[in-house]
């Protein structure tokens, strides 16, 4: 409730337009013309001049209250799907005469046919409604406050504030998608809790046998092959987790210009794996490497989520954008000191360069266990991005070589089939 | 988004720039080569528009056909003017009605304010020249001179509106709501000119002269900011 | 602050006050011209200037003064308006690499050698560790072998990352690499697609190794 107060407390920029300035430089001049030229009808027009000086004065700052609502032809698409935004504005206040708004797209979407953008007149209690459409990618999306610029009847006076309403687009699931991030689940929670710092590994699966649990039990086999096999895990034990987001100005690169930054998914795949953890009752910690320092000590519960959810959404350390600059040495220092001997860290970055490597090595090496997601966005059409694609290659690589599993995520690919798929490889 | 002035207001905007420069036309025949040549500037408007949206080939053959309309009537004009101060009077407003036109339609880029500027203060000359010849009726010299405040009005909201939200958005009513409080603003000043003149007898004295310019000095200086 | 706030409003209440007085007895000489011969005032300043037309003038002149410092203080260019966000693209963020391509970009000029060796490290790097991992030997092995300029066959890779054994490009092509501008950004691209090609080329023997 309390984030909704402070939601209401938008800012507001009033400032004059000066675009009738003008008019009065042709009042003067017309009553200078009909004083010199003796045409007392050109002195009256300077009088309709005189009127338009004053036209801007008739009206001051026009008060703006207005509610925004959206919905969403689908709150929950999968990758690449059309999602139509249909957003309707109400005015809660006088008459408006000049209502200009832009609506606060996610800045990680974009908008593919119609316009987010609609100029109008509202009168008390009237609305208005227009519609876009957004592709929606993977991950979770929130509305930014959208853009109010409203102005008087001449259009002197300009306010420049925000109207917001919460909406989220959340491209998780499809059907296939929410069966694998149950085992992908299953199979993060146990797997990590084995001790010995190997990281993630995988037991192996066994026939099954009367007696076995049904949640052990590889539906997905089971669906495609008819065969009932049941998953083993190591033994069952809460483990201490800590997912580590890379959002430093490395970190956000994207494949294209209106793709999302490996960020979004990094923040998209601490989510899934926040929830999966938090649902094998293993605590779950979490900590962002970016424009600020994030630390949300490992622990569980509701309110525990709440607080992640919070972060994961909501932190300036992990918005669109781009830090100017990082202190990442500094955090570095002071995550190595935060973390507990018997925490594992899954670290979550794109490894657009070296630092991450190293992070994950040295942290290794001291005994917690590490493991790391990585979104895959290198692309080629350059010699650069291809460069790009083969030293990330030989970063997977240093890091395999250092025991250290990595999940390799092409993000085109749902996160849940990758881990179901990584797992695969790393029981053989 | 396409960043480019929108259309109702850019329209009327130049059709304000031909109602303010037909008004203060002298004669008959001249007052209809005005006419046509601002209907050709019209649909050169229009013909800009459709160009650089999605039919490119029919808005230049358009644009084309308005350009050549506004040159013919300007032509015409030109013969049938029986006076060259006439012409005089109603040239101004035609070359500001045209950069009016490329003000709101651009040729490239998202239009100008800079062209509209320059356009109302040509379209102001016609209605201060014309009642400096003494040609133009009150009515005459006064409607142009709204026209003339008009096409910056217009002019610039089109161009303001086409910079913040864009000539895809709908901006019907913002546009409508915009051009009928600048109309109805001119209508009440002229209307209270109009009227304040008629009760006027004979010359006026240097008395009222000096008063009435001194204090559209005063209040120009005290509305300015 | 206060206080020069009251001040300004004082001023421009004067000044509409004038405004409007005046407005007020132009409107009454205008409507009754008998008024305005008993009001003296205006006679007197007409004896001073000398002639009716001079004053006249003379206050329309401080008009159109005015007049013209107000067009330049309202020329078209002063208009302010909000700046909308772009809400309709994705937040633009470069691609892994691209500082690379800036780099090579950078490395056109003259005097680029400093440009020009970091490049070339950055690419004998990726190479070295691609030769390493692909034909499964020591880093010291895979740096001897681009040294040599064995792990390919194009030269001007080979040229590009070697030492003095390695295969060469003819000389005039050396020096323009050294050199030219346009002529390394060939070297670049065609070693880094090289260096690429090996990657690739083992990425998909792995695959059906895999499958």
């Amino acid at each position: 409730m309390a984030e909704e107060e402070t939601e209401d407390e938008t800012e507001r920029d009033v400032h004059t337009t000066r675009r009738w300035r003008g008019m009065s430089a042709l009042a003067l001049f017309a009553g200078g013309a009909g004083v010199i030229a003796n045409r007392p009808l050109i002195l009256l027009t300077a009088a309709v001049w005189v009127g338009y000086a004053a036209y801007p004065r008739l009206a001051g700052e026009p008060t703006v209250d207005l509610t925004v609502e959206r919905t969403v032809s689908d709150d929950s698409p999968g990758h690449e799907d059309v999602v139509r935004v249909e957003t309707t504005v109400r005015n809660e206040s006088g008459f408006l005469t000049d209502l200009r708004f832009v609506d606060g797209v996610p800045p990680t979407l974009s908008v593919v046919s119609g316009t987010p953008r609609a100029a109008t007149a509202l009168r008390p209690g009237g609305s208005t409604t227009f519609s876009y459409e957004v592709v929606a990618k993977r991950g979770r999306h929130s509305f930014v406050p959208a853009t109010v610029v409203a102005r008087n009847l001449s259009g002197s006076v300009e306010v420049e504030t925000t109207a917001f309403d919460e909406t989220v687009i959340e491209c998780a699931a499809d059907i296939d998608d929410v069966e694998l991030r149950k085992q992908a689940s299953q199979y993060t929670g146990r797997v990590l809790t084995d001790e010995g710092g190997s990281g993630v590994e995988f037991h192996g699966t066994r026939e099954y046998q009367p007696g076995d649990s049904i949640s052990r039990i590889d539906w997905k086999r089971r669906a495609q092959s008819g065969e009932l096999i049941t998953l083993e895990f190591r033994e069952e034990r809460s483990a201490k987790v800590l997912l580590v987001i890379d959002a430093r100005k490395q970190a956000y690169v994207a494949s294209g210009d209106n793709e999302p930054s490996a960020v979004t998914y990094s923040v998209f795949a601490a989510d899934q794996l926040f929830e999966s953890l938090l649902g094998s009752r293993d605590s779950v910690g979490l900590a962002v490497v970016g424009r600020e320092d994030v630390w949300l000590p490992p622990s569980t519960g509701d309110e525990h989520r709440t607080r992640a959810r919070q972060i994961l959404t909501k932190s300036p350390a992990l918005v669109p954008s781009p830090p100017r600059r990082s202190p990442d040495e500094e955090q570095f220092r002071r995550l190595r000191k935060r973390l507990d001997s018997d925490t594992q860290v899954i670290f979550l970055s794109p490894l657009a360069d070296d630092a991450m490597v190293e992070k994950a090595r040295r942290i290794d090496a001291r005994g917690n266990a590490v493991s790391v997601v990585s979104p895959d966005v290198t692309t080629d059409g350059s010699p650069g991005r291809k460069l790009a694609q083969v030293e990330r290659e030989s970063r997977l690589s240093d890091l395999r070589q250092a025991d250290i599993p990595v999940v390799d995520w092409d993000v085109e690919l749902p996160l849940a089939k990758v881990l179901a798929h990584t797992r695969e490889q790393w029981s053989r | 988004m396409t960043e480019r002035p929108t259309v109702v207001s850019g329209v009327l905007a130049v059709v304000a720039g031909v109602a303010g420069t037909v008004a203060v036309a002298q004669t008959t025949p001249l007052r209809l080569a005005v006419a046509v040549a601002g209907a050709g500037l019209v649909v050169f408007t229009l013909g800009v528009v459709a160009a650089r949206s999605r039919s490119r080939g029919l808005g230049i053959l358009v644009a084309l056909t308005g350009l050549a309309g506004a040159g013919g009537g300007t032509a015409y004009g030109a013969t049938v003017a029986s006076e060259q101060l006439h012409l005089a009077v109603v040239a101004p407003g035609l070359v500001g009605t045209f950069l009016a036109a490329l003000g709101v339609a651009p040729l490239r880029g998202s239009g100008s304010r800079r062209f509209t500027k320059i356009a109302c203060w040509l379209v102001f000359l016609g209605p201060v020249l014309s009642a400096g010849m003494e040609y133009g009726s009150a009515v005459q010299v006064l409607t142009a001179t709204v026209a003339a405040a008009l096409v910056w009005d217009l002019g610039e909201n089109s161009v303001s509106l086409g910079r913040q939200v864009g000539r895809d958005a709908r901006t019907f009513w913002n546009e409508t709501v915009h051009g009928f409080g600048a109309l109805l603003m001119g209508g009440v000043a002229a209307g209270a000119v109009y009227v304040s003149q008629g009760y006027s007898v004979g010359s006026s004295s240097l008395e009222a002269v000096v008063f009435l310019l001194v204090s559209v000095v005063l209040l120009v200086v005290f509305l300015h900011r | 602050m206060k206080r020069k706030t009251v001040v300004r409003i004082g001023a421009k209440a004067l000044v509409f006050l004038l405004g409007a007085g005046t407005v007020a007895v132009g409107g009454v000489f205008l409507l009754q011209p008998s008024l305005a011969d008993s009001f003296g005032f205006v006679d007197r300043l007409r004896v001073t200037v000398g002639n009716d037309y001079f004053l006249v003038a003379g206050i329309a002149g401080v008009a159109v003064l005015f007049g013209l410092i107000f067009a330049y203080q309202g020329r078209a260019g002063t208009v302010r308006q909000a700046e909308t966000p772009d809400a309709e693209g994705a937040q633009a963020v470069p691609a892994p690499g691209d500082d690379f391509d800036e780099l090579v970009t950078e490395a056109r000029g003259w005097r680029s050698g400093e440009a020009k060796d970091e490049i070339r490290e950055r690419v004998r790097e990726a190479g070295v560790d691609v030769v390493a991992s692909t034909r499964n030997c020591s880093r010291y092995e895979a740096e001897n072998r681009v040294d040599g300029g064995g792990w390919t066959a194009d030269r001007y890779a080979s040229s590009f990352l070697g030492g003095s054994d390695a295969p060469k490009l003819p000389l005039l092509t050396r020096l323009q690499v050294a050199y030219g501008g346009s002529p390394f950004e060939t070297a670049v691209e065609r070693t880094v697609d090289e260096v690429y090609a090996v990657m690739r080329e083992d990425e998909t023997v792995r695959e059906e190794d895999d499958g």
